[in-house]
């Protein structure tokens, strides 16, 4: 860090700050002028959203920011000056970048910590908001260091920002491959990539942490689990990378490539080839018929023409683009069919073991006949979580929770009962069922019962001849928990040729 | 003391630098000429650092340039474009060149006075002469060791440019300031440079002491009894013949007494010599390597 330049650019950055200062305080200030004063869930769910708007607003300046402190790399005019100036490279980036992610980091703990302190006592775990801000200050530094690392990859503005835009989208795109591979491909089960989406989905680190604000602040023993735990590694992975990688360029951009064609490979080379792969995969392996292939594959070499011509901002389309995407189309449906010589790399009707279930949780709560929105995490509705193991309780719970219907069917209690219950660790087999009306509304009333034995399957085959006696249609899925869905939409009958199965 | 050695710079696949040799005292001005593309901006801006040079070393004062601040902190390049962001003004200069570098800020305000430019006003509203001013005031107010003009005269007015040169003059006073100025304008050239360079394919081709130089061409202007053709001429290292009757107006290279000399002795009526200036001297010297564009 160069003393001089940080002086120079807290004082010739300083409209920039206090524009910063009052964006980053925007959802504290509406906090405090909208306070809410009447019950602890208020508070609770005022200082959730205004945690939810500090995050998206620091992740969005943590994405913009770096455009306008290190545009001069994407000058020749900028360069002429900055490279020339008395401060070596690596001391001219990291300069520009304290003084840009401090400001983001001290106007946020402003920010973060007005309407915490203003209502800590309404918070069951203050301490966790630290913990927010914390992770909500280390995403912003990595959102920033990839950024940083998309700007030096690329040789304009332009490119930059449509890159980083770019790169932050590809994850989703991956995403929607795994799951139409997953539904079409992979018979008789669906969610099979489900573990892995959270995971992909980081590498669009802006918005990662918005994903996490409930379990942050929600629920404390979430922070400690080994999925959020990888994925905080994930995210420390991502920011060495991009460190790494910002480091090395520091060293390696030449000042000349500034305003000529991006042609690294990281960026549109290797941002256009995923994307048309990506289309390519979604196109082959969700469509079964040839015609409509034949068509996709059109769109999919028009969007892969309209990105080459962005990259090169000329028409010029050579035989070695060509190539590639031949190679692209080759490559997707010889994928293609391999998964379906394999019944999708043989994870089809791939069922677990429930030998080794040992214990599983179960879950009521009553909730407000006019709301679909389940509270999970604090006292405000009558609601049990406990920890069982023994079939004996468990029936004793079912029954409670089968007389909570019965009263609701009856029209003594305008509450629904809603009950689920859920394995406490991923490799059970598990029954769910969904009672919908005609018109295909569900109910909100549910059934989710894990098997272990004998024993459940009769537990489910009760409900089963439960749900028989209801009026309407039912909707039921059987799950099972590694390798998702089995069936979907399953008729009762279905459902019982399942369990008899099972047995 | 600027030292450039065998200096190699490579755009992709176009080598704009080869092997390039360069020497500039202390004191000195130093005017960089050459055709469009010849290189004089990318040797300005590997000098001062922007580029960083695929071979070879660039010295000042016996230090290797490259990315060391301190040795940059004696050099300052002036680009044919200079930046400034949109909102900038001249105070906004200052306040960036003199966190930096050492700032006389009696020499600033002596300059902006001369120059007759607002302070306060966005540099981005200037005339392209103004910002050219602004970039130069800067300049004279950091008297850097080595000043690197590139395009210098560009935009300015003629009266523009004699307080430049005056204020540059000044500059000079201290015995340790070089400048090196680039530029297409070989007649104001001509008035500060005290030596020059043409770069041409990368190379530095011909420089040394601009008098010197121009003295080992002249042009003479012969009158015969008869119309000579330049195979009359065959035994002078010619540069540029013309021949309107009688007159032949030759540009010959060489020395002016031993030519002199040889053309007495054809019997000429009348022989004159004529002196050339900085622009004949940069058009001959590219013209006899046949790489002349513009």
């Amino acid at each position: 860090m160069n003393k001089e330049y940080l002086l120079y650019l807290i004082r010739s950055k300083k409209h920039l700050s206090i524009f910063m200062l009052i964006v980053t305080m925007l959802p504290t200030l509406l906090y405090v002028l909208t306070l809410p004063t009447t019950s602890s869930y208020a508070s609770y769910e005022a200082i959730e959203m205004t945690l939810y708007a500090y995050i998206f607003i620091v992740m969005a300046e943590s994405f913009i920011l770096p455009f306008v402190y290190f545009s001069f790399l994407q000058s020749k005019r900028a360069l002429d000056t900055y490279y020339n100036i008395p401060i070596s490279k690596p001391e001219l980036i990291g300069t520009n970048f304290i003084h840009m992610s401090t400001q983001i980091i001290i106007f946020g703990i402003i920010g973060t910590l007005i309407p915490v302190l203003m209502n800590i006592g309404f918070l069951n775990r203050p301490y966790m908001v630290l913990a927010l801000y914390v992770l909500t200050s280390i995403f912003a530094i990595i959102v920033s260091l990839f950024v940083l690392s998309i700007i030096y990859k690329t040789n304009s503005l332009f490119d930059s920002i449509v890159l980083s835009l770019a790169y932050i989208t590809i994850p989703f795109l991956i995403v929607t491959v795994l799951g139409v591979f997953d539904n079409h491909q992979i018979y008789g089960l669906t969610n099979t990539f489900d573990w892995l989406n959270p995971y992909i989905i980081l590498l669009m680190t802006c918005l990662a942490p918005l994903l996490n604000v409930e379990t942050l602040i929600g629920d404390v023993e979430m922070v400690f689990d080994i999925e959020v735990i990888l994925l905080i590694i994930e995210a420390l992975i991502i920011g060495i990378v991009c460190f790494i990688s910002i480091k090395k360029d520091i060293k390696r951009r030449k000042a000349e490539v500034s305003e000529t064609v991006s042609s690294n490979f990281f960026a549109w080379p290797l941002a256009i080839g995923l994307i048309t792969m990506c289309l390519l995969f979604i196109f082959v392996f969700g469509i079964d018929d040839t015609l409509t292939m034949i068509l996709s594959f059109a769109f999919v070499f028009i969007a892969y023409l309209i990105m080459t011509f962005i990259y090169r901002r000329k028409i010029r389309f050579t035989k070695h683009d060509l190539l590639l995407f031949g190679i692209g189309i080759f490559a997707s449906l010889t994928i293609l069919a391999i998964a379906n010589a394999t019944d999708g790399f043989y994870l089809s009707r791939s069922y677990r073991s429930i030998d080794n279930i040992k214990s599983f949780d179960i879950y009521v709560s009553i909730e407000d006949g006019q709301s679909d929105t389940e509270v999970i995490g604090y006292d405000l509705y009558n609601e049990m979580t406990m920890s069982i193991t023994d079939k004996e309780t468990i029936n004793d719970v079912i029954a409670i929770i089968d007389d909570l219907y019965e009263r609701y069917k009856s029209g003594e209690d305008d509450y629904v009962p809603y009950y689920q219950a859920t394995a406490d660790y991923s490799s059970s087999l598990y029954i769910s069922m969904f009672i919908s009306d005609d018109d295909g509304r569900r109910f909100d009333f549910g059934h989710r019962i894990y098997v272990n034995d004998d024993k459940d399957i009769d537990d489910i085959e009760k409900i089963v001849a439960l749900i028989e006696d209801i009026d309407g249609t039912v909707s039921a899925s059987v799950y099972d928990e590694l390798y998702g869905s089995i069936s979907e939409n399953a008729s009762i009958s279905e459902v019982r040729k399942t369990v008899e199965n099972w047995r | 003391m600027l030292e450039v050695r065998n200096v190699y710079k490579e755009f992709k696949d176009q080598k704009v630098l080869k092997d390039l040799d360069l020497t500039i005292e202390d004191g000195k001005v130093f005017g960089l000429v050459g055709v469009n593309g010849a290189g004089k901006s990318t040797l300005l801006r590997s000098i001062a650092g922007v580029y960083d040079i695929d071979e070879g070393s660039i010295l000042f004062d016996n230090e290797v340039i490259s990315d060391d601040p301190e040795i940059r902190r004696n050099i300052l390049l002036i680009g044919d474009d200079p930046y400034f962001s949109r909102t900038s003004t001249i105070d906004d200069l200052v306040a960036f060149y003199s966190s930096f570098y050492p700032f006389d800020h009696e020499a600033y305000y002596k300059y902006l006075n001369m120059f007759a430019l607002d302070p306060k006003k966005t540099i981005n509203t200037f005339s392209k002469g103004m910002k050219r001013q602004a970039f130069l005031i800067m300049a004279l107010a950091i008297k850097p060791r080595l000043l690197l003009l590139d395009e210098a005269f560009d935009g300015l007015d003629p009266l523009t440019r004699l307080d430049f040169k005056k204020a540059l003059a000044e500059l000079l006073n201290d015995d340790k300031v070089s400048v090196i100025i680039s530029s297409h304008n070989l007649k104001e050239l001509e008035d500060i440079c005290d030596s020059f360079g043409l770069l041409e394919n990368g190379q530095i081709k011909t420089s040394g002491d601009l008098d010197i130089a121009k003295s080992a061409i002249n042009k003479y202007q012969v009158v015969f009894d008869k119309e000579m053709t330049i195979d009359d001429f065959k035994d002078f290292d010619i540069v540029n013949f013309d021949q309107k009757g009688r007159v032949s107006t030759i540009v010959i290279k060489g020395d002016q007494e031993v030519v002199e000399e040889k053309l007495n002795a054809m019997s000429p009526l009348i022989l004159d010599v004529l002196p050339i200036d900085f622009e004949e001297l940069f058009i001959y010297e590219v013209e006899t390597r046949g790489t002349l564009h513009e």
